[in-house]
């Protein structure tokens, strides 16, 4: 599996990458299409590094957010 | 636009939330919190992940980011006011996904998912004589021009009733707990998804909760037009509630019962379009 310390490093690169996307497309200096094509590709990728490196390792306790 | 695409996971997540707790409510049971699928995403997400031995690690892992891309693509296709073939062709390519999740995994239970969502296809059958319906009466396929033709000439629901009806059909056949849900019935475990826990299972949450969103903003926008924020919510909310009442009262399906209504449905609606192609 891959090091908490490199998917943070991915995790922040997309988040930062996503916000300044934005900020471009709203300054209108890339078109909106560009963008959304852009989160069609960055977005999954970020869920799943976000998932990947928040999650519990092995041994570790991970049975928060029950519910009931 | 990032906000938006956030908002569309969590509110579809809540809406899936509220559908478990109608379900519940008609059952006489307590029902989990609106928020649980919300939780369940979190929940999984933290949960210690791994790929299985019997997987195929590319395609186990990669068909998650196809789950979240495709409909991340759809709801901006929706917003724009694009094409409905392209955001019914991200449905047909959900098919897809749902084969893959089951044969990435190695997972016979997985496999009969899998198997199980080819089958059901046959729902996708009155999705397209419905689509064929929308195109023969406003000219277009685009979502624009159709909201443009409901401005002057009312509400398609009025219009096609029969039309609406059928895609109504096939966005229950999406639901959990519903009478088509075959691909998830409780003899194949959680059938497709079965062996895709922890943070893939969290992914396909959030892929699940995009889906339900623009597959709810589809049907609105279709069939009522564009409507005002917070009354496409409220719009959104009561129909996912119809579809509860739809889920909770009507048992789950066998496999050839499931394909034989929707082909029965689909000859039906076929009827209903050589109608309104006689009467024009």
């Amino acid at each position: 599996m891959v090091k908490k310390k490199h998917l943070a490093m991915v995790v922040l690169a997309l988040a930062a990458m996503m916000v300044f996307g934005f900020s471009l497309e709203y300054g209108g200096y890339i078109p909106l299409w560009f963008y959304e094509a852009f989160l069609v590709g960055s977005f999954p990728v970020f869920v799943l590094c976000t998932g990947l490196w928040w999650m519990a390792r092995e041994h570790d306790e991970d049975t928060p957010f029950i519910g009931y | 636009m990032i906000g938006y695409l956030l908002f569309a996971v969590f509110f579809g997540l809540l809406l899936l939330g509220i559908h478990r707790k109608v379900i519940a409510r008609i059952q006489r049971r307590p029902g989990p919190p609106v928020w649980q699928e919300i939780l369940h995403m979190f929940k999984f997400s933290f949960k210690s992940t791994w790929i299985p031995a019997t997987a195929s690690d590319t395609l186990f892992v990669g068909i998650v980011l196809v789950a979240i891309g495709i409909w991340s693509a759809a709801l901006f296709i929706v917003l724009a006011g694009g094409s409905i073939l392209i955001i019914f062709g991200i449905y047909m390519l959900h098919k897809i996904v749902e084969h893959g999740f089951g044969l990435s995994s190695g997972s016979p239970y997985g496999k009969f998912g899998g198997v199980r969502s080819v089958i059901s296809a046959a729902s996708e059958i009155p999705l397209f004589v419905s689509i064929a319906v929308i195109a023969f009466f406003t000219g277009s396929l685009e979502l624009s021009e159709i909201i443009t033709y409901q401005e002057i000439h009312g509400p398609l629901l009025f219009i096609v009733p029969l039309s609406a009806f059928a895609m109504y059909l096939v966005i229950l056949s999406k639901m959990p707990s519903g009478p088509f849900s075959i691909v998830e019935s409780k003899e194949i475990v959680s059938g497709y998804k079965t062996e895709h826990f922890g943070v893939w299972r969290a992914g396909l949450e959030v892929s699940n909760g995009l889906k339900t969103y623009v597959l709810l903003f589809m049907f609105l926008a279709v069939f009522i037009g564009w409507l005002p924020f917070w009354v496409l919510i409220i719009g959104m909310i009561l129909l996912v509630v119809s579809l509860s009442f739809a889920c909770a009262l009507c048992p789950m399906l066998s496999p050839f019962d499931s394909v034989t209504i929707q082909i029965i449905i689909t000859g039906i609606m076929l009827g209903y379009a050589a109608v309104l192609w006689v009467i024009a």
